[in-house]
């Protein structure tokens, strides 16, 4: 009964709590501190009382914080509760900690002095980062997930719609063959079979369309680093020949050496674009520009030509997948659909300006790490 | 009335679709009603018919369009825009007869003044019969200016 009687004594609950105290004066000095607190803070007694204020065992940002907000605080309310700071200990220790005080008045002199409790949160920090983090992740995959949505939309509206198209025609012509049997005369009816086997082979290139841009990004290739100038010249010896002959003509212009693509995805998308240029170019020759230069934390690209240009109200159908302007100008409507996809696999974004009968200019960024 | 109904309707569709315009075809074939259709491929000859020129000197004015939006050279909305401002073409009907659902379309149309915008129906037999109650809205009940 005695041994319990001395460690529930005052003095003992007060250094051995499984709280740190301390007490400061009213310019911080601390004048007390129990065992606890000097135990997490790795520090001696001596090192401590008396010698070193509450801010010295404060980083700058909450000295600061404590210098304005704590302190102020205190001297108009009396006491404060769960506010949350980081402890300097000795070394290397930090120490993050909830602090409730409360401001004592020495009856004799009137002096302040100010009480503190300090409860470890080290565990509690750790959640929360955890949390934290999970919930970033989650936030990602909601991301994603919507993003993956979309495109499923995208995909089935096009099954829906675009393949309906060519297959309306051959069940509509069909059925008016088999209904008219002999009274429809032999020319009428091959071409109508005509017309029938064109919207069938019009079916095969769609769904080859739709295979090529599901597979994009799908097949693993590394990131690389490349230089801008192997690339360009990649697309040169492609198109340099072309261009010429049509009396046009193609420069490039970089002022970085070296990024990080997915090569043959990245080349695909210059090869889009500047080929787009030379098809949709104006009655005058081709000139077309490609540029690379350095934006906050992006490499952004241009190609930029002198052709018939988009109207503003397509500026963003253009990168849905089989929203060609121009129908039957060869044109499979996933060209720009699959930079979109290759772009967007480079954590970039692409879009466009553009004026009827001058020209248009595609931009895109891919992030530098 | 019953020499309204006796008169033949000129009509012209404008569509690149081979399949659709053969389905047209049939259609106003199939209805109650005596049509010529004429066909334009795309926007440039689209305007060559309403201006009677190059291939179509002997064209006859429409007393319908039938139009689509997307077609090669100019597009739907630029060729409904050129019939509206055109005081001898725009009392003609022009129905707009797409694919596209885009409100972005559906608004640029309406607002250049077209008198209907039909979205192409996906199925054969709903496409038929849309064709049919445009013939049956537009030379029947609806009476036309001269």
């Amino acid at each position: 009964m005695k041994t319990k009687l001395i460690i529930e004594d005052a003095e003992d609950l007060y250094q051995n709590a499984p709280f740190g105290y301390l007490t400061v004066q009213s310019d911080g000095l601390i004048i007390n501190i129990n065992s606890t607190l000097l135990h997490w803070l790795g520090y001696e007694r001596q090192e401590i009382e008396f010698q070193k204020s509450f801010q010295d065992l404060l980083i700058m940002g909450d000295k600061i914080y404590y210098e304005t907000h704590i302190m102020p605080m205190l001297l108009v309310q009396n006491e404060i509760a769960e506010i949350n700071i980081q402890l300097k200990g000795k070394g290397l220790i930090r120490l993050p900690v909830l602090i409730n005080a409360k401001r004592i008045v020495d009856s004799t002199n009137q002096e302040s002095f100010f009480r503190f409790s300090l409860l470890d949160i080290t565990q509690r920090r750790k959640y929360e980062l955890e949390l934290m983090k999970a919930r970033k992740e989650a936030e990602t995959t909601v991301q994603q997930l919507k993003e993956i949505k979309q495109d499923l939309e995208q995909f089935a509206y096009v099954v829906a719609h675009d393949l309906k198209t060519p297959l309306r025609s051959i069940k509509g012509l069909l059925s008016i063959i088999k209904n008219k049997g002999d009274k429809m005369d032999n020319t009428k009816k091959q071409e109508y079979f005509n017309v029938v086997i064109n919207a069938a082979d019009d079916m095969y290139k769609l769904i080859d369309s739709l295979l090529e841009y599901a597979r994009t990004g799908s097949v693993q290739e590394e990131m690389q680093e490349v230089t801008v100038s192997g690339i360009f010249k990649t697309q040169l010896n492609f198109f340099e020949q072309e261009i010429k002959k049509l009396g046009g003509q193609i420069e490039t212009h970089s002022t970085i050496k070296y990024i990080t693509v997915y090569p043959v995805l990245f080349q695909q998308v210059l090869m889009n674009l500047i080929s787009n240029a030379i098809k949709y170019r104006s009655e005058t020759p081709p000139i077309i520009q490609v540029t690379c230069k350095d934006q906050k934390g992006y490499t952004l690209f241009s190609v930029t030509d002198n052709g018939m240009g988009i109207p503003t109200d397509r500026f963003e159908a253009v990168f849905k997948l089989f929203r060609s302007l121009n129908p039957n100008n060869d044109s499979n409507g996933i060209g720009l659909a699959i930079c979109k996809k290759i772009i967007e696999l480079h954590g970039g974004t692409i879009w466009l300006e553009s004026e009827i009968g001058k020209g248009t200019t595609f931009y895109f960024t891919i992030r530098k790490d | 009335m019953k020499e309204e109904i006796l008169k033949t309707a000129q009509i012209l569709l404008v569509e690149d679709n081979e399949g659709d315009i053969l389905l047209t075809l049939e259609a106003f074939e199939e209805g109650k009603f005596k049509t010529k259709v004429s066909v334009a491929r795309n926007g440039r000859e689209a305007l060559d018919f309403l201006y009677k020129r190059a291939a179509f000197i002997d064209a006859q004015k429409p007393d319908l369009i039938l139009l689509d939006i997307n077609i090669p050279i100019f597009n739907g909305h630029e060729i409904l825009e050129e019939i509206k401002k055109e005081n001898t073409l725009k009392k003609i009907p022009v129905i707009i007869l797409s694919t596209s659902s885009n409100e972005k379309d559906i608004e640029r149309a309406y607002n250049n003044h077209c008198n209907s915008y039909i979205k192409k129906p996906l199925e054969m037999e709903e496409f038929i019969n849309a064709v049919l109650k445009i013939e049956e809205f537009w030379l029947q009940l609806t009476t036309l200016a001269k």
